[in-house]
């Protein structure tokens, strides 16, 4: 049986193969592992299908009642898997759904998260991207549903939207296949760092918290040298958040 | 063989026996059961129960003595007087020339049910599906079944809350308890800003009646007219006028601030169709889960909210915000505090 052979990825230090493990997601047959986030309703599933086609399997994630989709793709010679998360609002997590999608891209540390919004629902949708864009430093955003938007008269100049997130705007309609394409090459040109993306961060916030996140995420940033997202980890202590302390303290950041 | 029956006599009989079964079963007046309460009944729960009522009357500035017990409390007058004996033997009330009070450990316990209530009512509103109004009652029976370790448990479950989904503070381990000075409108000067800290849960009626007006705790209250017959005062850009026996139940405390114009604030469930408003935030009533919720749905200050459809049955009420339909109870829609925008703002 030929044994395949390992990718550029799995020997590089930024390969995250045990913590994808941990998460049920058997990567060794794959490249590059890609993460579709997003709002409920903004049409996922189909960008998923249009993606994956019929390879796909659904089941649970390990331990929550929450259902998962998996697929793959190829292209240009490399095996992309897809792993569908739960349709979110944020990433704060107040219900299984939102803790599993966090999880996911704070700890399985995908190659490339793929944000689906709703065109004609920008602003709301904006909140789940930011928050994205705040732990993940490869994403790309899909702009579904434009046939919608073009029959509210909506237009979205995607090349500002994409200077001021900071990351690679790709404007489909995946019910029409319009768009999949251009979504896959971006994909496949971010996971493989042809292009590079500088996310949005957040910028202003109140003198005293910002005191509180420098000397925190300063600390963080000698503990654990690796975290990449030191400050957003520091709001998250200050919040008291339990899951992120108990991660810390278990070692899952490392 | 002919075997005649009536039907008529049979479906008769099969109702009364529904009839029967449905008085037996009755889930809360049921005599099934009574006969298991009464049994459930024991005496840490009776002394519990006088506990908590002389503490809560305590905070309403009533005196306390065996007859006001005798007379609202639902148990027999010997098991009262027993339980007070036990009490005053180990030192947890001390009564002199008939009027009860609570001494500093009678305090401390009666605040460690007041917590195991509070943080359960929180444990329902955040992990259940119980109704709002069925939260009180179903504390009722669990504080007596909480110890210290297991509330302390449960408090760190919940993420030590502050305040319970009423919005009254919950009571700290040290049996030290953040209440504000608590007053009555008969406290206050006429045109002073006040905060409803509180409002008695008993009488029921009285209760029932200061809810059906909308009037919530964390309301800025200003007093305009007090006298023997009725107490005035404005609100939230509307005007009150209450009789004094029922603005008895309604427990202020003084703001020492008075930096916003809260008379013109108003609550998302007052919003009319023909009006546009901005949101000013959330109420502190609103915690948790919910709050988590309404927050990443958009409604966060400044947000431009109008309605889009109005139920015909009253409730819910379909809001159009951050150009999405969102539809909201009335329950959820008086937390969220509003700004009227005129015309052309």
């Amino acid at each position: 049986m030929e044994n395949k052979t390992n990718s550029a990825c799995q020997t590089c230090a930024h390969f995250n193969g045990e913590g994808l493990k941990q998460l049920g997601v058997n990567i060794d047959k794959f490249d590059f592992v890609i993460a579709l986030a997003g709002n409920p309703n903004t049409g996922k599933s189909t960008v998923f299908n249009a993606l994956t086609g019929l390879r796909q399997h659904t089941g649970n994630w390990p331990g929550k009642t929450v259902v998962r989709a998996e697929g793959a793709f190829e292209f240009e010679d490399k095996k992309f898997k897809l792993v569908d998360l739960p349709g979110t609002y944020s990433l704060l997590s107040t219900s299984e759904d939102e803790e599993v999608a966090r999880d996911f891209i704070l700890f399985g540390k995908p190659n490339v998260t793929v944000i689906v919004v709703d065109a004609s629902r920008l602003e709301r949708n904006l909140n789940l991207v930011l928050q994205i864009l705040e732990i993940s430093p490869k994403a790309v955003l899909c702009l579904n549903l434009m046939d919608e938007a073009k029959r509210n008269s909506i237009s979205i100049n995607t090349r500002m939207l994409s200077k001021d997130l900071g990351i690679p705007v790709v404007a489909t309609s995946a019910r029409f296949k319009q768009g999949i394409p251009e979504l896959i090459k971006i994909i496949h040109d971010l996971a493989t760092g042809k292009i590079k993306c500088k996310p949005r961060q957040m910028t202003r916030m109140p003198k005293k918290i910002d005191k509180a996140i420098n000397s925190l995420s300063a600390l963080l940033k000698e503990e654990f040298p690796e975290i990449t997202n030191s400050r957003w980890i520091a709001l998250r202590l200050l919040e008291g958040d339990k899951q992120i302390i108990e991660a810390l303290r278990t070692d899952k950041f490392i | 063989m002919n075997i005649t029956y009536n039907p008529l006599s049979y479906l008769l009989a099969f109702v009364a026996i529904i009839v029967l079964l449905f008085f037996v079963l009755r889930p809360n007046k049921g005599l099934l059961h009574q006969i298991i309460k009464y049994f459930k009944f024991n005496d840490r729960v009776i002394l519990e129960d006088i506990l908590k009522y002389l503490y809560k009357r305590d905070i309403d500035l009533q005196t306390n003595n065996i007859s006001t017990l005798f007379l609202d409390l639902k148990y027999s007058k010997n098991k009262i007087k027993d339980t007070l004996d036990k009490m005053l033997n180990t030192g947890l009330i001390t009564i002199h020339e008939e009027v009860i009070s609570l001494s500093v450990s009678g305090n401390q316990y009666a605040l460690r049910i007041l917590r195991a209530h509070r943080l359960w009512e929180k444990y329902l509103s955040e992990k259940t599906g119980y109704d709002s109004k069925d939260w009180h009652n179903i504390a009722e029976e669990k504080e007596h079944e909480l110890d210290e370790t297991s509330t302390d448990n449960l408090s760190s479950l919940l993420g030590n809350p502050i305040y319970d989904p009423h919005g009254k503070p919950i009571p700290r381990p040290i049996g030290k308890s953040d209440f504000l000075e608590a007053i009555h409108f008969t406290d206050l000067a006429i045109n002073t800003k006040a905060r409803i800290i509180d409002i008695s849960k008993s009488p029921e009626l009285v209760y029932d009646q200061i809810i059906a007006e909308n009037i919530h705790i964390g309301a800025i209250i200003n007093l305009m007219e007090i006298s023997k017959n009725r107490v005035v005062f404005h609100s939230e850009n509307k005007e009150f006028t209450l009789s004094p026996a029922i603005a008895k139940n309604i427990i202020l405390s003084i703001i020492e601030i008075d930096n916003s114009d809260d008379e013109n604030i108003a609550r998302l469930s007052d919003l009319k169709k023909t009006q546009k408003a901005s949101i000013l935030g959330l109420s502190k009533e609103c915690r948790g889960e919910n709050r988590r919720r309404l927050l990443d749905l958009g409604f966060v200050p400044g947000a431009l909210i109008e309605i889009n459809l109005l139920n015909p049955l009253g409730d819910p009420t379909c809001y159009l915000i951050k150009g999405t339909s969102i539809a909201l109870r009335k329950k959820q829609s008086s937390k969220i505090f509003i700004k009227e925008l005129k015309h052309g703002e």
